[in-house]
């Protein structure tokens, strides 16, 4: 069976399965594949020509058809259930409710059945504090001012520098980090909850 | 409108009865993958791709009305088995006795254009 072409034919179909599955929850996507390679080596059998392996995958349908049937059919189910909503929210834009809510919307989180261990880790750390942590960057950077880098070169006795950043505006390269810096800390929070959502296991029925 | 074996209407058609003609076809007893679309294959114009039963039978599965057994194959690895919970055999009753009552509804309708 595990002859050249053939062979090489049906990885590349379950590679692309593979791919087209990645943004399922990944037992769900182990599982799909699974039932995938077992139909695919049963459907060529032992010594198949190239044109049966084709002829089979052609009849198994393209990858991305499977993969959307599997989002289709999780999202014919009833909707995330509170908690999940709850969590979303106050990982969001808990933040400003004193920092508080955006800790509450962890445990939440964290207590919710509707993730996996690694989602949450990334709803988590991506960013912690949620969009208010953008709020309070320029408040941070201004507090602290001008901070000095020690920078040491070579030689001995070494050559001590200090190189001074300052917040008020010293080079363009500070105002193009500070800036980047600021996109980022509003984007990934709002990509987060978009992803906690999509993600998010609807109640069972 | 355009109706076509494999237009908007038979599709709409066929998501909504194919998990029942699954159901129905572990009615009999359990069967692995293959063999089972294998099955609804044959039945003309059932299925568009294999592929989409695996979808499929995972949500029965999470629905409670099938349920995956692991067996060992005379020939190769161990296959997954697919077979009907009580549960299942209870919603294919009722379904049948719906899409009966459904079919000789709509056939009597469309019986009845030369009668008129």
């Amino acid at each position: 069976m595990r002859n050249g072409a053939p062979e090489k034919i049906v990885e590349d179909y379950l590679k692309r399965l593979g791919v087209a599955a990645r943004g399922l929850p990944r037992a769900e996507r182990r599982e799909l594949r699974a039932q995938i390679e077992e139909h695919v080596r049963l459907a060529i059998g032992e010594e198949p020509d190239e044109a049966e392996v084709r002829a089979a995958l052609e009849r198994l349908g393209d990858p991305d058809e499977i993969v959307a049937e599997q989002y289709g059919r999780r999202e014919a189910r009833r909707g995330i259930g509170g908690q999940a909503v709850g969590a979303i929210v106050l990982l969001l834009v808990g933040g400003f409710l004193a920092g508080l809510g955006w800790i509450v919307g962890v445990v939440m989180l964290w207590t919710s059945v509707a993730w996996t261990t690694r989602e949450k880790v990334i709803g988590t750390l991506l960013v912690p504090g949620g969009l208010a942590t953008a709020l309070y960057l320029p408040l941070v950077l201004g507090a602290e001012g001008c901070s000095g880098i020690v920078v040491r070169s070579g030689g001995r006795p070494a050559i001590t520098r200090v190189v001074n950043h300052c917040t008020g505006a010293t080079s363009t390269l500070d105002h193009v980090l500070v800036a980047g810096l600021f996109v980022f800390l509003v984007i990934a929070p709002i990509a987060t909850a978009v992803f906690l959502a999509r993600r998010a296991r609807p109640l069972p029925a | 409108m355009v109706v076509e074996p494999r237009g908007p209407v038979f599709s709409q058609l066929r998501r909504g009865v194919l998990e029942y003609c699954v159901m129905a076809a572990l009615r009999a007893g359990e069967r692995y993958g293959y063999e089972l679309v294998s099955q609804l294959a044959a039945a003309d114009g059932l299925l568009t791709s294999e592929g989409t039963i695996y979808p499929l039978l995972g949500r029965l599965r999470k629905d409670g009305v099938v349920t995956t057994t692991w067996r060992e194959s005379a020939s190769g690895p161990p296959r997954r088995y697919y077979s009907l919970t009580p549960a299942g055999h209870a919603t294919l009753e009722r379904f049948s006795g719906e899409w009966m009552r459904f079919r000789d509804a709509v056939d009597a309708i469309l019986d009845t254009r030369g009668e008129g």
